[in-house]
């Protein structure tokens, strides 16, 4: 669900606190960690990996998404906009994020909320206290608050201060972030002393396959994550398997090997791909860069987690 | 009930999982094969309806015309138990058959027939609960049954109190009320089993002849009393008569066997059907056919649904315990004779008349039993046998009985997370249920606090003490019906009756206040009607069908000489149970933000809306789907306005008082009756259409309630729990959710971080194929349904149709 679950949202952000940009709040977040949890999605990402299954979150500011199934056809949101960022193309809406200045005048027009602003920006306290809400579940699980992403790191003082704040004001609950490491080390090592656990996201080993898909360099992932893995905070690592990216064996292998000589890190999460995200494109106007890519069958998967388990790493199929 | 109701009616033998699932079936998963005889027997059987009791009791009420009729009801059991056909199945060593099949129905002629005489042709082809029926039963049924019981039964005497044009029947029509006790005995039965089983039908023979002699002959009741003592000791005989007729049955077989080993078998079930119930049971084996004797004749009794078996592991545990202490009993011999009895239990079932099979659409009879929880001293009461009775569960994998898990702070977390294994099979059991919640329940309407601890929950979710109390709930108030007329000055969309009370025009309302205020005055208007029902009704029973042997099993029947339909135990509550407080809330939510805040629509404008049942009004319809606020997204003001729903029925019901002593309370379930009774339901202000289903339990509207179980946990929790008999709460869970070990404790959290905030009941869809398959056909319903795979969650219904084939296609297969 593409809208940050809180009433809180609506109200002015405090002239005094921090605020950044989330684009979910996701309660009940059962697999982000230990217990239950609940998970905030930072809006922002530098990273363009085709896979990625929250397009949502890779740009830095809020963006307007159209629902087809709830549309009912009436065009008030094309009348309604001041600056003409709404168009009409093949039966499908798009809303140009260039020209668009989110003003909400589609959002208001629209009757039937198939038009949803995808990403607000929120001061700390707002978050707080919509993370807040399932303490109990919390405390009688073992959870807490997961960071996840875009890229937590890549908005530092928000999410420092909303992982400083909420172990204080939660006497100490449990907090994980998910990053992909691509950050300067500095915002990264800011989170750490708040972070309970951390899920790192490694791809490609190859630099130049890592470029190739991705956009960006490795060397500053593989250099944080050795950095982390010094840090003392407890790390788990997330490989993404994706056909024709990142799922031969000697990717595998070399990521294992890797994983291995950190020393302190003993698990790999292997997510097979899916192509759930793919609905999520067209409703940012957005065409799916991997479509025809087919899922692995469990067997591939299962000679992936053997090749991970010759590394003395323990593996889990699945987050 | 919701769980028996819907989820469950045609449970697979074996329920598959997710692919890529870490939860494997134990191998303790496998029951013996005389269980998976008795299971299979069970699941292969048509339910039929057989002739047997009706013609018993036909004959009885012949020959003893002209007699009291604490005597007569007494001779009627006692003739149903001597001519009841007595059979012992394949590999049984728990016995005793309710009719000549499993899962078979009788009919009580005595309390109403007629309505049997009236479907006998369609029963075998309706679209709820049919039951086949020979030529033969129909034959006998219409020669020597419905002749002598037209004018004679209770519903005749009922009708003459109640004729059909009165307003409470009027409002049962139109879909305000469903009243029950027409078609059936007022029933919601929790016995002291543990009395029988403790004491043996002598020992309540004994008491009955105490309270005998201390019966005054200057009391003006005298007669009266010593009547319905003289009965209650005939119909204990009787059972124990009924066992000697299984005992014999059990040798007769035994001299015919040529296996040894069942014939030892059957040799010792003679042997323990000699003893109990008259005599108190020693072994574990005859504690359970005690409790089964006791169960069959209270079915044979009365057709009073929810004869539930309360707090069995308490009253059982001390004879398991003596037999594994002593050796006599293997662990393993005895988790089998519980499956056999688990087998049992979901043989018994019953006909209902037509409606009454819309608004409790089910083949079980919500026969509760309950585990774990308190003891009377406030101490966890979990043990050996709370365990067993989950493992029973597992291996037979039945819908009935009833499990239900009382969770206490107190109660050890292995055993809630036990509980939420066998969640994950999918059937939706056990009910999870907060103990500390059914302690204040009963406390507040004046229970002791050591019994309001030993109290169980009867039926679907109602607290109920343990062998002292009454407190059925008489039928629905459908809370959506009252909201809709409060809309329309009391005037029914569909007749354009004048159905409840003349509230003013809303054209001319100003605030939001008076919306609520015509809602509180239609809410009151029917719960007096409702009221008078329940009393009327109540005292037809009291005078016309006396029941002399739930009576012995329930305090203080005996000691005070008052029969239990006539208010003879020691706790009773009216109760009614309210329908649809999250349509309510929503529409109250909607109608607030529109009209009154945002006034983007004026109250002339929402009616007239309402009236066209939203045609032409497709925009304002999907503004209030999903633009205004819904109850059970952890947010204050719409939940609020579900409190102030809740708030305004408790104050129109709870200044009422049980006419026989006891205070009128409300329930909150809906069986399946948000379904029938939303098909006479006009448009509501959440942007529901008119004849769709209301919301059930207390649950939020289904797909209204978007940020999760836990935020939907903490807005039901924001309604008086306490100051109900009982709420129900369904959430619909992917499997997905639960593929590991860890999930199962997050799941456990979830249950008791609800009861933590005062909740009373939930209980789990682990979603399957069908269930998906409804999804795609009616999203709206299922907004909220979550799939969850890999580190990804979106909403199902927001997929892609291509999507949703993948998941479908992977759930099935692995399903």
């Amino acid at each position: 669900m593409s809208t940050v679950a809180t009433d809180a949202t609506a109200a002015e952000i405090p002239l005094d606190d921090i605020s950044g940009c989330v684009w979910d709040i996701k309660r009940f977040a059962l697999h982000d960690g230990p217990g239950v949890r609940t998970t905030v999605f930072f809006k922002g990402c530098r990273m363009r990996c085709p896979w990625c299954c929250n397009p949502e979150s890779q740009r830095p500011r809020p963006e307007i998404a159209w629902l087809q199934d709830r549309c009912l056809g009436c065009d008030r949101c094309r009348e309604s906009c001041p600056v003409g960022a709404v168009t009409l193309e093949n039966g499908a809406r798009r809303i140009d994020p260039e020209l668009c200045d989110l003003c909400g005048a589609c959002l208001a027009a629209c009757p039937s909320g198939a038009l949803n602003q995808v990403g607000r920006r929120v001061a700390v306290q707002q978050v707080l206290d919509e993370v807040m809400r399932d303490s109990v579940f919390y405390q009688r699980s073992g959870g807490g608050l997961t960071l996840s992403g875009g890229e937590p790191a890549s908005q530092p003082a928000f999410a420092g201060e909303l992982l400083r704040r909420y172990k204080e004001q939660e006497y100490g609950l449990h907090t994980a972030i998910e990053t992909a490491g691509h950050v300067a080390w500095a915002e990264l090592q800011s989170l750490l002393a708040n972070t309970d656990l951390v899920f790192y996201d490694l791809k490609i080993m190859d630099p130049q396959a890592h470029r190739r898909a991705t956009g960006v360099d490795n060397g500053l992932i593989l250099e944080n994550a050795r950095r982390v893995a010094g840090s003392h905070v407890p790390m788990v690592i997330r490989l993404p398997v994706i056909p024709g990216y990142t799922d031969d064996e000697e990717n595998v292998a070399a990521i294992a090997a890797f994983v291995a000589g950190l020393g302190a890190v003993r698990q790999i999460d292997l997510l097979p791909y899916h192509r759930l995200g793919e609905p999520k494109y067209a409703r940012l106007g957005r065409g799916y860069p991997l479509s025809g890519t087919h899922q692995l069958d469990a067997w591939q998967l299962e000679r992936l987690a053997q090749v991970v388990s010759q590394h003395g790493l323990t593996v889990q199929i699945g987050g | 009930m919701e769980v028996a109701a819907t989820k469950i009616r045609d449970l697979p033998s074996e329920r598959r999982l997710p692919t890529g699932t870490v939860f494997r079936h134990p191998e303790t998963a496998r029951p013996t094969g005389r269980v998976a005889l008795g299971v299979a027997r069970n699941q292969q059987v048509t339910p039929e309806l057989f002739h047997y009791r009706a013609v018993s009791a036909t004959e009885s009420y012949r020959e003893t015309e002209g007699q009291p009729l604490y005597t007569r009801r007494a001779h009627m059991l006692e003739r149903v138990l001597a001519q009841q056909p007595v059979l012992i199945q394949e590999g049984e060593l728990i016995v005793g058959l309710k009719t000549a099949k499993p899962r078979g129905s009788p009919v009580f002629p005595e309390i109403n027939c007629a309505w049997v005489e009236r479907d006998l042709d369609i029963l075998s082809i309706r679209r709820n609960t049919p039951f086949y029926v020979s030529d033969e039963t129909k034959h006998i049924l219409r020669r020597e049954v419905f002749p002598y019981w037209r004018g004679r039964q209770v519903i005749d005497r009922l009708l003459e109190a109640i004729p059909p044009d009165d307003e409470a029947r009027r409002a049962d029509a139109r879909g305000v009320l469903y009243n029950y006790f027409s078609s059936r005995t007022i029933g919601h039965i929790t016995v002291s089993y543990a009395k029988v089983l403790n004491r043996g039908m002598s020992g309540i023979v004994a008491d009955v002849e105490t309270a005998l002699k201390r019966l005054e002959i200057h009391d003006p009741l005298y007669i009266h009393r010593r009547q319905f003592l003289e009965s209650v000791a005939l119909a204990c005989e009787a059972v124990a008569m009924f066992a000697w007729r299984y005992a014999a049955e059990a040798r007769r077989l035994a001299a015919m066997e040529t296996d040894p080993t069942r014939q030892a078998e059957l040799v010792k079930i003679g042997l323990v059907c000699d003893r109990v119930p008259l005599g108190p049971a020693r072994t574990f084996q005859e504690a359970l056919q005690s409790f089964w004797f006791t169960q069959l004749a209270l079915n044979l009794e009365t057709d009073g649904h929810a004869i539930s078996p309360g707090r069995f592991d308490q009253y059982v545990y001390p004879f398991l315990r003596r037999c594994l202490d002593s050796g006599d009993l293997s662990p393993e011999h005895a988790q089998e004779l519980l499956d056999l009895l688990w087998v049992k239990l979901d043989e018994i079932t019953l006909a209902k008349d037509s409606g009454e099979s819309e608004t409790s659409s089910s083949y079980p009879e919500f026969q509760n039993l309950n585990i774990g929880g308190l003891t009377p001293d406030g101490q966890d009461a979990t043990n050996q046998l709370s365990y067993m009775c989950l493992t029973a569960l597992e291996h037979v994998r039945l819908p009935q009985p009833q499990l239900s898990a009382q969770i206490s702070t107190k109660t050890p977390w292995k055993f809630l997370v036990r509980c939420c294994e066998l969640l994950r099979y999918g059937m939706g059991l056990p009910a999870m249920f907060n103990s500390d919640n059914i302690v204040l329940s009963l406390v507040s309407r004046g229970v002791d606090l050591k019994e309001a601890r030993a109290g169980s929950v009867n039926g679907c979710v109602a607290c109920n003490v343990d062998g002292k109390d009454r407190m059925a709930s008489s039928g629905y108030l459908n809370l959506a019906k009252c909201l809709e007329l409060a809309l329309n000055k009391g005037v029914d969309h569909f007749s354009g009756e004048q159905l409840g009370a003349a509230t003013g025009e809303p054209g001319t309302w100003t605030s939001f206040d008076q919306v609520i205020e015509a809602f509180a005055l239609q809410v009151d208007h029917f719960v007096r009607l409702k009221v008078r029902y329940d009393t009327i009704t109540r005292d037809i029973y009291a005078a016309y069908c006396p029941v002399p042997l739930t009576s012995a099993l329930i305090d203080d029947c005996v000691s005070t000489a008052t029969d239990w339909h006539a208010g003879g135990s020691r706790y009773k509550e009216g109760t009614l149970s309210a329908v649809g407080i999250g349509t309510v809330a929503d529409s109250l939510s909607g109608i607030r933000k529109l009209v009154f805040e945002d006034r983007t629509c004026s109250m002339v404008e929402l009616c007239q809306a309402l009236d066209a049942d939203f045609l032409g009004h497709e925009a304002l319809r999907q503004t209030l789907v999903d633009r205004t606020p819904h109850y059970g997204n952890d947010q204050e003001e719409p939940d609020q306005l579900a409190a102030l729903a809740q708030q305004i029925l408790l104050e129109a019901v709870e200044k009422h008082r049980d006419p026989q002593g006891g205070p009128y309370g409300i329930d909150m379930l809906p069986t399946t009756s948000h379904i029938a009774l939303g098909e006479l339901t006009w448009a509501t202000a959440d942007g529901r259409r008119a004849r769709t289903w209301l919301s059930e339990g207390v649950s939020p509207v289904q797909g209204h309630d978007r940020h999760g179980p836990t935020a939907a946990a903490k807005s039901v929790a924001r309604l008086d729990h306490a100051r109900t008999n009982g709420t129900l709460l369904n959430m619909k869970i992917s499997p997905h959710c639960l593929r590991t070990r860890a999930d199962l404790h997050k799941l456990g959290a979830l249950i008791r971080g609800y009861f933590d905030q005062g909740g009373h009941h939930v209980q789990f869809n682990i979603v399957d194929a069908d269930m998906l398959r409804d999804a795609q056909k009616r999203p709206e319903a299922y907004r909220n349904l979550i799939v969850r795979v890999a580190g990804y969650s979106d909403y199902f219904v927001l997929l892609s149709p291509a999507i949703q084939e993948e998941i479908l296609a992977r759930t099935e297969h692995g399903l």
